[in-house]
């Protein structure tokens, strides 16, 4: 039963949380990630209350691990910097399964460079395109809050995203 | 008013991102390794869940074959001697019958020692400043007096005040009041001050002793609280002994003003206006800081799956960037009137309106929410 269950959910979402993970952790390397988000699943689907749905109740899973990555990968940076000194890595980007053009590229830095918050909310809506409520129902957010976070986001990139452009 | 179109461009840009390749970077074989990975997974892990529940089963089974025997130790000499008492009955039967009066009648026996049983104590819970008080029995039914109490400087000037509470005893009256227990709450801030001697309380040249501290506050008992030796104090003295008090964390200062200040929004009679009123319904005057010259926001959404913005007060007035307080009196409110005007379809709104007073970024969105629908027609 249960086990169907996680087969069916891996086959309507693994590419859909692929998509996210990409973007969310900002590497094109997220295979294991994926992964991870099916195995927690596995281990959570006794809390897992039917009423909410699947999917965003998979994307929240999603979004964790890919929280528990980024802080991850900011810790072996640190540990890298200490030990190397002066030796600057490039910093990660997923162009090379995105095939990113200038544009493109200019764009991801701008929503990178913003907070936490504004970026859940923006891959959410607008690159994952879903809706407030999943959204709502995935940040554990009032759909106001997901509205009002969006507009602030999207005002705040536009922002960044010409400071970006000036700086170049 | 189209505020959103604003943005439709940018939106458009993000959802041009592209996707990444499936098939050359997540392609079928790669899907297909981590589903088997999954499944291999769920096998082991549902092989670990059965031996958890059978383990738990057998520890269940294990504690309470401890317990039958523990309890067949100390009951044993009490059933021999019944039984030796009363031979014509069955052991079963007598076991229960024996037991429930002298189980209950232990009960009692506890419940009057005036020891420790927590059945003789009734707790008073402070949400608000985070304490909890342990009273006697006697008090049940007890009532929580706020007044202030007022700390002046060596000019005589009023300085600081905070809440000062008074649990009192059911039987007091006007005629014949009986002590009451005095707390006294003062911020941390406020305390260091009086233990420096910034100022002082009253004329007492003897300062309130601390009963106990949490993050936000300090609890004090004022000195000589009860030089009029009422009814009861000798009581009140025992109590306070029993070192009483304890204090709990709030959880900090943004979760108590949302308790201190009630918004609500109304729609005005005749036209599009709205009325946003925050009360201030404690008693404790409020203050909100605010970084600009704005005070309140509100928002205009069209009620649909999107959930479009139509309008946003904030990007079309323009404000100061002059910090300013605003202080609400213990009773009074702010109050704002919200004009739309009639530039709207007929469609279904939201109305938001907040507060833009400056508190902790993560929720400032949510901050004295009130949401309205309304309908154009």
């Amino acid at each position: 039963m249960a086990s169907n269950q996680i087969s069916e959910w891996y086959h309507l979402y693994n590419k859909d949380i692929y998509h996210f993970l990409v973007y969310y952790v900002g590497s094109s390397d997220v295979e294991d990630l994926v992964q991870e988000v099916f195995i927690r699943a596995i281990k959570g689907v006794d809390s897992f209350q039917q009423k909410s749905s699947p999917k965003t109740w998979i994307f929240s899973i999603a979004r964790h691990v890919g929280i528990d990555e980024i802080r991850r990968r900011n810790r072996s940076r640190i540990k890298q910097m200490l030990s190397f000194r002066g030796e600057q890595q490039d910093e990660d980007t997923p162009d090379a399964i995105l095939q990113f053009n200038e544009n493109n590229k200019l764009l991801y830095q701008a929503i990178q460079s913003l907070k936490a918050t504004y970026r859940d909310v923006l891959i959410l809506r607008a690159i994952k395109e879903l809706t407030v409520s999943e959204t709502a129902a995935i940040l554990n957010w009032n759909e106001n809050k997901v509205r009002i976070t969006y507009h602030r986001a999207l005002k705040a990139l536009q922002k960044n995203k010409e400071d970006f452009f000036d700086e170049r | 008013m189209k505020d959103n179109e604003k943005f439709s461009d940018i939106v458009k840009e993000i959802r041009a991102l592209p996707e990444p390749d499936y098939d050359k970077t997540f392609g079928k074989e790669t899907q297909n390794k981590i589903y088997q990975n999954i499944l291999q997974y769920e096998r082991v892990w549902k092989k670990k869940q059965k031996r958890r529940v059978r383990a738990k089963r057998m520890t269940l089974g294990l504690a309470s074959a401890v317990a039958i025997l523990l309890f067949i130790m100390f009951n044993g000499p009490l059933n021999q001697e019944n039984s030796a008492l009363n031979d014509d009955q069955p052991d079963q039967i007598q076991k229960g019958e024996e037991n429930q009066p002298s189980d209950s009648e232990k009960d009692e026996t506890t419940a009057n020692d005036s020891g420790t049983a927590a059945s003789n104590k009734i707790i008073y819970r402070n949400a608000e400043y985070g304490f909890s008080f342990s009273l006697p029995k006697g008090w049940e039914g007890y009532t929580v007096v706020t007044e202030t109490w007022e700390g002046t400087n060596n000019q005589s000037e009023l300085v600081e005040s905070g809440p000062r509470l008074a649990i009192r005893h059911p039987d007091w009256t006007a005629e014949n009041p009986r002590q009451d227990i005095p707390i006294m709450v003062f911020t941390i801030d406020q305390w260091a001050a009086l233990e420096k001697g910034e100022y002082h309380i009253g004329a007492a040249p003897i300062q309130p002793s601390k009963l106990g501290e949490n993050n936000n506050y300090v609890f004090a008992l004022p000195a000589r609280y009860n030089f009029a030796f009422p009814d009861g104090y000798k009581e009140v003295e025992d109590i306070l002994k029993g070192d009483p008090l304890q204090p709990n964390n709030v959880e900090s200062d943004s979760v108590e003003i949302t308790q201190q200040l009630q918004p609500t929004l109304t729609k005005m009679d005749g036209g599009n206006s709205f009325q946003y009123v925050l009360k201030n319904s404690s008693q404790q005057a409020v203050t909100l800081t605010f970084d600009t010259s704005q005070e309140f926001n509100y928002i205009v959404w069209k009620k649909d799956a999107e959930g479009t913005m139509v309008y946003d007060y904030s990007e079309d007035q323009s404000f100061d960037n002059t910090p300013h307080k605003k202080t609400i009196a213990p009773g009074e409110e702010l109050s704002y009137t919200i004009d739309l005007g009639q530039d709207y379809e007929r469609q279904t709104y939201i109305l938001e309106v907040y507060m833009t007073s400056n508190e902790p970024e993560e929720d400032s969105s949510t901050k004295f929410h009130q949401n309205l629908e309304f309908t154009i027609n």
